[in-house]
């Protein structure tokens, strides 16, 4: 998207392909527009559950709701402390985020511009790494837990904070190596001689140019930590500092379940990580384009 | 970059990483496997009895069967998954009106709370009152009205389309970033010499992202080895274990039977077993890369 | 320059270490020694327990109320979550002071010598045992050691539905003969006879009573000994009568993938005439439209069945049970004494009553009939001097590895994937195994 403006600006000869294209796009562009309604037909239907009483859901769920009721919102509203949640979630995420975003991208940067005298020490390197993505869930449960205990941070942010970086090491891990891979070798022997050290390099050379890769890694991750459950359901006993994934399960009862709570509650929370989604991405592209330019 | 490269430098670059890697994965990883030479219930002390309980894995019908499904949701995914996501971002990548609203809404099904995807597929899929059954009745198309989940075979592709259609936003994002570290010259240079969007494609974008198929295709092929929610939630691995992963069988084993030790064997196998395909596949692509 | 990399480093350690550091000091202001106050920790396997166990909710509140020196510090979690976070805790030794837990997991507690003996509690009379109903306290002792008091009473059995019988000219069924007979009539109609759902392979409780009506407390330590084998004559009866309810059609026909929310679901909204359930139901079938026209039936009888037929189900659900390091902490335990002893009153019974569960000491207290009619069927249903109620859920004795078996044996029958035969051979494989 950005790079058609980029080209209209500097482009003139280019002007006679634009009408040609203007057609070929208006293909493509109901292509996604059909796409999006069709991955979203679910999504929508869901919305439309949001109104219906919890037998209505399971008894009649194609049907339109009877009557537009917002009984399940505000029951949601009631049994929830959003804002707490909100806030322990924000805070978790923030501290979770800039702390991997900067640890896995020293590694990653060490692992896959710098020399290294053994190749084999190098590769065992970035193999060990990757591990962490074959390991199936709930292992890392029982371990965790002690670890959290002997450290003596139960019932803190730090105790889901460092299991959450570390969760994240392998996924960082191998977006960044596999990006900075490519990085031309030019640009960085340009900078080296220009008089850059190691740190002004990754900040100001190589950081803006992998802001793409940045903002998948921020965006996947923050949105991880947002719905992440098995953690935070057992780290965390103390009210105060229950995370919102924690909040669907408070409409679970042992033999019963309240799906328009559910429904209405999960809406609440998915609202404001689409519009984050959304609006993060396109300022991070953007950002990346001008520091493009500039470098 | 040689310049650049002292020891300390390095050590210090990689160091917290791999400290909080080590404690927090890797060695949970030792302790499962020590675990899975135990007997345990998770209460009490566990009892050593060596390689039993892997014996018994290999015994084990319902392991293998949910080995089976794993691998089919597998191939599956891989097969529906990375063209469409690719495609996707293809689309995606071109500047449109409400292009950003409509970037969130394809990511809209991965932030969706796993038990409402059960929710919602089991109205879609369910044999008897699922959506696609009710409409094909309804067209005489009875005979196309299968078990779609429920019955003995085609539950793994049931979570297969279901998890790609979870994850598809999120893969095309990758693809989407991969696309936007292309340079714009390269671009602009093909389309002066009057290359078609197909050559285009197939001849500068396909090669140029390498790295980026391979990055989602070793992602595919760990998420799927680790899916879980969504088999729970659309049949909870029934009728009777039939449609069970790998990972809800070892949940179940660990969790609702209470034999932490197998379950941990399983965990154990189901990690280099992941590892494998994994490292098949990048070793695999690598030498087609090399000749 | 590289100062800059390594003060880096640093930073990101300092931030971690401040964040750990600052959290941990909030958690030890929690100061356990104050002088009056005393703080339980109550861990409970709902995650709102206002909403989904209102009569333990609300006899937390009243207890508060009358012993404000006491703060009960509630911690809900989702029942699967709950169990888990336990085991967690036993590992290394953290566990509350007093939680609910599963039968097999609390004797496994009480192996490993982590719960307080209760007995005290019994011989002083603070919790007096002669008002308990039968097999409720004996449940949960072993050698002479009181580990744990059931939860609340675990009554279960086949709601019906007597407007869907009455539509087709049926009486309802008593013996197994009357339940095939129905089921045909219902199936001609579409109606299914038995509402249930595999995909929650615990929703099997009148079946487990019918394990009992062959013979199954006369043959289980046998069986689990490794002496006798699950796979006999009497299991395999009761299995061929399952196969041929499920032949009929007595159940959904997709079964496979319902749960045991959109059985109920179903039951309520007239489609199914009975429903395999408990009394946890009552509120919600009470609220419904079927409100007149439900009750509790115990299942059927069986003329080739052993022993006892008239087995109705009113057994100890699971136990809450107290962590053995309560003593160490001065007046915690006099707290907890306190409580149980709140729990088991009279007066605990009658908040159970208001909220339509079953009392667990013999108290006849106050129903209002008029405005709970189904919940007084229920009670009558549990006071009927004929029958008697089995000592116990046939899976709450065995390990869950076991109890899970059970459960996939039988829906494995019901869902067409075993054989009698091979579903009782799945039980036998599960405890040989173990």
């Amino acid at each position: 998207m950005a790079h058609v403006e980029v080209q209209r600006q500097s482009n003139v000869t280019l002007k006679h392909l634009k009408s040609k294209k203007r057609r070929s796009h208006l293909g493509g562009y109901l292509l996604i527009y059909l796409i999006t309604f069709v991955v979203m037909i679910p999504f929508l239907w869901m919305l439309l559950l949001s109104f219906k009483t919890n037998s209505e859901i399971l008894n009649s769920p194609f049907s339109l709701p009877e009557t537009l009721s917002f009984q399940n919102y505000q029951k949601a509203i009631e049994t929830l402390d959003i804002l707490l949640m909100y806030k322990n979630t924000f805070i978790i995420a923030g501290i979770t985020i800039v702390g991997q975003i900067i640890i896995t991208f020293m590694s990653s940067f060490a692992l896959s511009r710098m020399v290294f005298k053994s190749k084999k020490l190098k590769s065992g390197l970035n193999f060990y790494f990757l591990l962490g993505l074959a390991i199936p869930p709930f292992i890392l449960l029982f371990p965790v837990y002690r670890l959290t205990i002997e450290l003596g941070l139960m019932n803190t942010h730090a105790s889901l904070v460092l299991p959450y970086i570390a969760t994240s090491i392998s996924f960082n891990s191998l977006l960044f190596i596999g990006f900075l891979k490519g990085f031309p070798k030019e640009i960085e022997e340009a900078a080296i001689i220009d008089g850059c050290n190691l740190f002004s390099l990754c900040r100001k050379v190589v950081l803006p140019m992998i802001m793409p890769v940045v903002a998948t890694i921020f965006i996947f991750n923050i949105l991880y930590v947002w719905n992440e459950f098995p953690f935070a359901v057992t780290l965390i006993s103390d009210e105060s500092l229950s995370t919102i994934p924690l909040g669907i399960s408070e409409f679970k009862g042992r033999w019963s379940i309240d799906y328009g709570g559910i429904i209405a509650a999960s809406i609440l929370i998915m609202i404001p990580q689409l519009v984050f989604f959304g609006f993060f991405q396109k300022y991070i592209i953007e950002g990346m384009t001008a520091g493009a330019v500039k470098g | 970059m040689i310049w650049l490269s002292k020891k300390r430098y390095k050590f210090l670059m990689i160091l917290p990483s791999l400290l909080l890697y080590s404690t927090y994965i890797i060695l949970p990883i030792v302790i499962a496997f020590y675990y899975s030479l135990t007997k345990f219930t998770g209460i009490g002390t566990p009892e050593f009895v060596g390689l039993s309980n892997y014996q018994l894995l290999f015994e084990d019908p319902l392991f293998w069967k949910s080995l089976k499904n794993t691998i089919i949701v597998l191939g599956f995914t891989i097969v529906v998954l990375l063209p469409s996501s690719f495609l996707l971002a293809l689309l995606l990548n071109k500047k449109m009106k409400g292009g950003n609203v409509v970037k969130a809404l394809n990511f809209a099904p991965a932030v969706i709370a796993p038990i409402l995807v059960g929710l919602i597929w089991v109205f879609i899929l369910d044999p008897e009152i699922g959506f696609i059954n009710v409409f094909l009745t309804k067209i005489g198309l009875e005979e196309l009205a299968l078990k779609w989940i429920g019955g003995e075979t085609l539950t793994p592709y049931s979570v297969g389309l279901v998890e790609s259609w979870r994850i598809v936003g999120f893969i095309a994002t990758i693809f989407l970033a991969g696309l936007t570290t292309i340079p714009r010259e390269i671009y602009e240079a093909c389309e002066m010499d009057g290359a078609t969007s197909l050559q285009k494609l197939f001849f500068i974008i396909i090669p140029m992202l390498n790295e980026t198929f391979k990055i989602n295709t070793v992602l595919i092929i760990t998420f799927c080895f680790k899916i879980f929610e969504t088999v729970i939630q659309l049949t909870n691995g029934g009728p009777n274990h039939l449609s069970e992963v790998l990972v809800t069988y070892m949940y179940n084993i660990t969790f609702i039977s209470s034999e932490y030790g197998y379950g941990m064997a399983i965990a154990v196998v189901t990690f280099v077993i992941t590892i494998l395909f994994t490292g098949i596949y990048l070793m695999f692509t690598k030498k087609e890369i090399e000749s | 320059m590289n100062k800059r990399l390594v003060s880096l480093s640093i930073l990101v350690f300092l931030l971690m270490v401040t964040v750990l550091g600052c959290s941990s000091k909030t958690e030890s202001t929690n100061t356990k020694d104050g002088s009056k106050e005393v703080t339980i920790d109550f861990a409970v396997h709902v995650a709102n327990p206002k909403d989904q166990e209102p009569a333990f909710y609300q006899m937390v509140e009243k207890f508060k109320e009358k012993n404000p020196e006491i703060k009960i510090n509630l911690i809900g979690t989702d029942q699967k979550e709950h169990i888990k976070n336990m085991k967690l805790k036993a590992q290394s030794n953290t566990l509350p002071d007093i939680f609910w837990i599963l039968p097999a997991s609390a004797k496994e507690l009480e192996e490993a010598g982590m719960l307080l003996d209760l007995s005290p509690l019994l011989k002083d009379k603070k919790v007096d045992p002669d008002k308990f109903h039968a097999s409720m306290i004996d449940t949960y002792n072993l050698d002479g050691k009181q580990y744990g008091l059931p939860y609340q009473a675990l009554v279960t059995g086949f709601w019906y539905n007597k407007a869907l019988f009455d539509k087709y000219n049926l009486e309802l069924p008593e013996t197994y003969e009357d339940l095939k007979e129905v089921t045909k009539v219902f199936k001609e109609n579409n109606v299914t006879t038995i509402a249930k759902g595999a995909k929650d392979p615990y929703s099997v409780w009148a079946f487990l009573t019918m394990f009992s009506r062959f013979g199954y407390f006369d043959e289980i330590d046998q069986i689990l000994a490794g002496k006798e084998s699950f796979n006999n004559d009497n299991f395999l009866k009761l299995y061929e009568k399952i196969d041929e309810l499920a032949k009929l059609g007595a159940f959904p026909p997709n079964v496979s993938t319902l749960s045991y929310f959109q059985a109920v679901e179903m039951f309520l909204n007239g489609e199914a005439a009975l429903l395999d359930a408990g009394v946890w139901e009552t509120q919600k079938i009470q609220e419904s439209a079927l409100a007149k026209d439900a009750g509790l039936w115990w299942g059927p009888t069986f003329s080739d069945g052993v022993g006892n037929q008239n087995l109705s189900s009113v057994v100890p659900a699971a136990p809450l049970v107290v962590n053995k390091k309560v003593k160490e902490v001065k007046g915690k335990y006099a707290a907890i004494e306190k409580f149980m002893e709140f729990y088991y009153s009279e007066e605990g019974a009658q908040i159970m009553l208001d909220n339509q569960v079953p009392p667990i000491i013999k108290y006849a207290g106050e129903i209002d009939r008029a405005a709970n009619p189904v919940f007084a069927k229920v009670v009558e249903a549990m006071n009927d001097p004929e029958w008697e109620s089995q000592p116990n859920q046939p899976d709450l004795i065995v390990s869950e590895a076991v109890g899970n078996a059970i459960y996939d044996s039988i829906y494995g029958v019901i869902n067409g994937i075993y054989s009698p035969k091979e579903a009782l051979d799945v039980v036998d494989k599960k405890i040989s195994s173990q």
